[in-house]
């Protein structure tokens, strides 16, 4: 699976439980509670989806498996919905 | 209700204005032949009133033939003007009646009632845009009851543009209006006068249970941001002033307001998830529809763009770009500070008042202070900065707390800029709605220190001793994600070995403490041309470190002329020499003209001093 960063257009905000994210062209919309939002957090930053599930075990208390399926799963999401690109891609 | 925005000419310049992008583009006026087709949409969309605004909707130079048409179609017609009108217009307004002709008159604090006032009687109704928490209404019901002026008050609170290049009251301070708001408020309904609400206000501004004690007048509170469709010069229609940069579409032939208002609505359904507050999110208020978390353009200020950490802070605007300091002066040198640079001033700071912690410098004069605090709309920040605390801060730490949450409600402090982390944690935990500005006294120079800094500090204000190094701002930049606030006039040696003595004996109340440096400074004079200074024509030089400037001078800057001097150098980027920006033993105190190569060149020079002679030289023929 190739690596994934946040899309261009897509603007979010810090909420009391999560984070919300905003496609800035379609204004579609998606609200990612915990842990789902430390990912996003990470991803922004770009951090390697291996680095992700590390830092994860980490902040969520994960066994490395599950942090790993959960990142996979969370990326698929969001991928699916525009929120990401692939890396080195223009938008 | 549609508005229709006549004109973008404006003879004030309001640094609130949501119209500024509009307004800036060129004088426009709308087309006899657009008006109609706005009329038409109005009529076609079971509008019963043509609202006209601006710009000043009454400089069209067909306003009273445009009003006209709108009476003639049976409209009633409000017109939302800044009070600055030309005769033609003011007799057409006051030669029809209440009922069918009406004036919003937005007016700014210390207003004299001008003499049209009394023509126009109550066709007027009386609106106050707040800018910041320290407004103080009370003129209003004076203005009402000497010239029978509509016994109502419409408030509105100063929104963002999209780019937030506005001034524009910022949510944090929302609360602090609440309650000062709601203490007017008991005092004008005494009076008879009732309050009415523009978009953007929500419950939890005000004190617990105000609102539902207001009765009908606050049915807005909390539900008021939806399309308002404002019709500009051009025929575009925007979903509000503020949102005016992200949709438009032209009038519709055929289409209703309701059509419009549905489409602007899906457009921003997304961004509907969020409120101006992050606590909006988990809000039973919210979710119960009795609120929808305020100003959408407000809650979109609270927006990230999707890159790495290093760039989400954008760079900054040159407006709103000045920190600066609290001098003794009488309002109306804070009033001509305001006309003249106000959209310039991002804050203006003053130590934490009375003795819970000390200023950090001998006593300054301060009697006007508290006219200050009351009158002057400008944004302040507090300084709560000794090099110091004297004593432990678990034990100082509630009384100081206390005394910002005072300053908070009593005159909406915007930040403050704390020197001790352990202080600055206990304030954010306890007031987590302040911006805090980590001091220079924090010393921090290193990307780790960056870090220790995390959810508590918002800006930081590098150490002295990196202010003049391009490597080193560069490496804090990508380390701090918040805002880097750089001092122009900073007035110690970098890394200056005396500067702790030297700031005791400032906080312990010596009479005249003296500057420790000089006799090191007499013995290696061109120390000097190695201060942490930037002068007004080197500031470009650091474009990209730097998002706001702070102009130091509590002590140095006491001079009304010299003030405006050295601030209207800086924020016009007119040149200063290094003598006259009111540093301290750190710049040069004689004339000395400081080449931009020569300065470039010691951004980067890591402060080699014992094997370079770059700056002795220097100082050698330029002054020598």
């Amino acid at each position: 699976m190739s690596e994934f960063r946040a899309a261009e257009q897509v603007r979010w905000a810090v909420e009391a439980a999560g984070v919300v994210l905003i496609d800035g062209a379609t204004g579609a919309a998606t609200t990612l509670g915990y842990p789902e939002a430390a990912i996003w957090d990470l991803i922004t930053r770009g951090d390697s989806r291996e680095r992700i599930a590390a830092k994860l075990c980490a902040i969520a208390g994960l066994e490395p498996a599950a942090a790993q399926e959960l990142v996979l799963n969370t990326v698929a999401v969001l991928r699916e919905a525009g929120f990401l690109a692939p890396r080195g891609s223009g938008g | 209700m549609a508005n229709i925005s006549l004109t973008t000419a404006c003879n004030r310049d309001c640094a609130y204005c949501f119209a500024g992008p509009q307004r800036r583009s060129g004088v426009s006026h709308m087309s006899v032949e657009t008006f109609e087709k706005a009329l038409d949409f109005l009529e076609r969309s079971g509008i019963d009133e043509a609202r006209l605004l601006g710009g000043e909707p009454t400089l069209h130079p067909e306003f009273p033939c445009l009003a006209e048409m709108a009476l003639q179609r049976g409209l009633r017609v409000r017109v939302f003007s800044n009070g600055l009108m030309p005769e033609p217009a003011l007799r057409w307004l006051e030669s029809h009646p209440p009922d069918r002709v009406a004036v919003l008159i937005n007016v700014s604090a210390g207003a004299k009632g001008p003499g049209f006032f009394g023509r126009l009687g109550n066709r007027v109704t009386l609106g106050f845009n707040i800018q910041s928490p320290a407004f103080d209404p009370a003129f209003l019901l004076d203005l009402i009851r000497e010239f029978g002026l509509s016994p109502s008050i419409r408030f509105g609170l100063t929104h963002p543009t999209a780019d937030g290049s506005n001034r524009f009251l910022h949510p944090a301070q929302y609360q602090a209006v609440g309650t000062r708001l709601a203490r007017f408020l008991e005092v004008a309904r005494a009076a008879g006068v009732e309050p009415s609400f523009d978009c953007g206000f929500v419950p939890c501004m005000f004190p617990p249970g105000f609102p539902e004690a207001l009765g009908p007048v606050a049915a807005d509170i909390g539900t008021r941001c939806s399309p308002i469709l404002d019709i500009l010069p051009d025929g575009q229609v925007v979903c509000c002033y503020p949102l005016a940069a992200l949709a438009r579409e032209p009038l519709p032939e055929r289409e209703t307001a309701a059509a419009l208002r549905s489409r602007f609505s899906e457009r921003f359904s997304g961004y509907r998830r969020l409120g101006v507050f992050r606590e909006c999110a988990a809000c039973q208020v919210r979710e119960s529809g009795r609120c929808n978390g305020g100003c959408l353009a407000a809650s979109m200020q609270r927006l990230r763009p999707a890159v790495a950490a290093v760039s989400r802070v954008e760079p900054a605007a040159p407006a709103r770009g000045w920190v600066v300091p609290y001098v003794d002066q009488p309002p109306v040198f804070w009033e001509r500070l305001e006309h003249e640079f106000g959209r310039h001033i991002r804050e203006v700071y003053f130590p934490l008042p009375g003795d819970v912690v000390g200023s950090g410098r001998p006593p300054q004069p301060a009697a006007q202070c508290e006219a200050f605090l009351t009158r002057s709309r400008l944004p302040r920040a507090v300084l709560v900065n000794p090099i110091t605390l004297s004593r432990p801060v678990a034990e100082i730490a509630p009384a100081i707390i206390e005394a910002l949450r005072r300053l908070i409600g009593e005159h909406g402090i915007t930040s403050a800029t704390v020197s001790n982390l352990l202080l600055a944690a206990r304030i954010r935990e306890a007031l987590p709605e302040l911006p805090l500005a980590a001091s220079i006294l924090m010393d921090i120079t290193l990307p780790n220190q960056a870090l220790m800094l995390k959810g508590i500090c918002d800006t930081l204000v590098p150490a002295s001793r990196i202010m003049r190094d391009l490597p080193a701002l560069e490496a804090l930049r990508a380390a701090f994600p918040g805002r880097i606030r750089l001092i122009v006039n900073e007035a110690c040696l970098p890394g200056c070995p005396y500067r702790v003595q030297h700031f005791h004996e400032m906080c312990a109340g010596f009479p005249r403490p003296e500057s420790l440096c000089g006799e090191l400074l007499e013995r290696q004079p061109w120390m000097r041309l190695t201060g942490a200074w930037v002068l007004p024509q080197h500031l470009h030089l650091f474009d990209g470190v730097a998002d706001e400037w702070k102009l130091a001078g509590r002590v140095t800057l006491r001079d009304a002329p010299t003030y405006r001097k050295v601030l209207g150098a800086y924020v016009h980027r007119r040149p200063l020499a290094a003598h006259e920006i009111g540093g301290g033993p750190a710049s040069p105190l004689k004339a000395v003209e400081i080449d931009e190569e020569f300065y470039a060149r010691t951004l980067r020079c890591g402060r080699r001093c014992h094997e370079c002679n770059v700056c002795r030289e220097y100082y050698d023929e330029t002054v020598a």
